[in-house]
């Protein structure tokens, strides 16, 4: 009887003895008779042997110094996340799991839609005269902004894109 | 997803839970303890992940960062250690996202590196060496991202599949697929270097 060859995904996970003790046994008795299968076996082997032989890096000594000093930078000025959070936190908003939290959670989704509605409505209205205009890319959230900007003050900011 | 691997380790836990309330404590001693803990771990799969030293070690800082705000906010639902390798991988990814790794000159030579070569071999094994070792980090490069992730967390990192399940937050069975496939795609590239 013919048998049908192990698939890599097997081959692999029965290399690294992640496969139950039934599923082994099935394998080793198949490798025994399959030359073809204890090939693959063999490259795939070696792909992870080489991987394995690679020197671990260290960490240079200076590097913890320059993590420090960003550490302390952190201290003094927490990230907008925490700004948000942090009040919130203080006031137990956010672990009342009753309809106070639900419903300053609506709130806030209303503030950030009536937010994007009036960023549209600006985009429609078109360009604003006697200011700069200045595009940014939102990196993380794929979404373009138009910033205008009147020297070094912002003037207004467009919601122009969105990427998928 | 629970993480069941790591975490049951009731030494680790402990570590982990007195590690955090020193840090909750305002304890400066604790991050630095964390630090030196698994700077290594950090800085090296930063490393392989993206094929640059200089990368390696801003990655290395920024995983810190996060690490450092994000920290009052771990409950526990992994060991400290999953959690550490999830959020370098993630920051890895937004940072290294699908460009092509810039790989840097070879340096043999590099101070910060545990050699495994013999220290006794001559100066032709050795070049061998470190030419196998230069073809070895270009053919991981050009590995496809989530294929390179897994073999690193398990070939470099030495995880189980369970724990690499954990850190990526997926199905044992895709870690298995993208190890396999992964390890496929570096031999092919081993075979036939560009």
């Amino acid at each position: 009887m013919k048998h049908p060859h192990l698939s890599n995904d097997t081959l692999s996970a029965y290399l690294d003895g992640e496969v139950s003790p039934r599923v082994a046994q099935d394998v080793a008795s198949h490798l025994f008779h399959c030359g073809f299968c204890v090939e693959r076996l063999e490259s795939l082997g070696k792909a992870s042997k080489v991987l394995r032989a690679l020197p671990r890096a260290e960490p240079p000594a200076a590097l913890g110094q320059s993590v420090r000093q960003r550490m302390s930078t952190a201290e003094a000025q927490p990230g907008l996340f925490d700004r948000i959070l942090e009040p919130l936190l203080a006031l137990r908003l956010v672990s009342l799991p009753t309809p106070l939290g639900l419903g300053v959670a609506g709130l806030l989704m209303l503030v950030t839609l009536g937010y994007g509605m009036r960023i549209r409505s600006l985009s429609a209205a078109g360009a604003v005269a006697g200011v700069r205009p200045e595009a940014v890319e939102s990196v993380g959230s794929a979404v373009t902004w138009m910033v205008l900007r009147s020297g070094d003050r912002i003037v207004d900011v467009y919601r122009i894109g969105a990427g998928g | 997803m629970m993480d069941v691997s790591t975490p049951l380790v009731p030494e680790l836990l402990l570590r982990d839970a007195r590690l955090l309330k020193r840090h909750q404590y305002g304890d400066p001693c604790a991050f630095e303890e964390i630090y030196s803990t698994f700077s290594g771990m950090v800085y090296n799969l930063a490393l392989r992940l993206s094929g640059s030293r200089e990368d390696a070690q801003d990655l290395t800082q920024e995983v810190f960062l996060r690490i450092f705000r994000g920290l009052g906010r771990f409950r526990g639902g992994s060991s400290l250690k999953t959690w550490i390798y999830r959020v370098s991988i993630n920051h890895c990814r937004s940072r290294l996202g699908r460009r092509r790794l810039r790989l840097e000159p070879f340096e043999p030579s590099e101070p910060n590196c545990r050699p495994l070569a013999d220290p006794c071999r001559g100066p032709e094994d050795q070049t061998l060496q470190n030419e196998a070792e230069r073809t070895l980090i270009e053919a991981l490069a050009r590995v496809d991202a989530v294929y390179r992730e897994a073999l690193v967390l398990r070939d470099i990192e030495e995880l189980s599949y369970e724990e690499i399940a954990n850190v990526l937050r997926v199905r044992i069975g895709t870690v298995r697929s993208r190890i396999a496939r992964g390890r496929e795609q570096l031999r092919r590239l081993l075979e036939r270097p560009r």
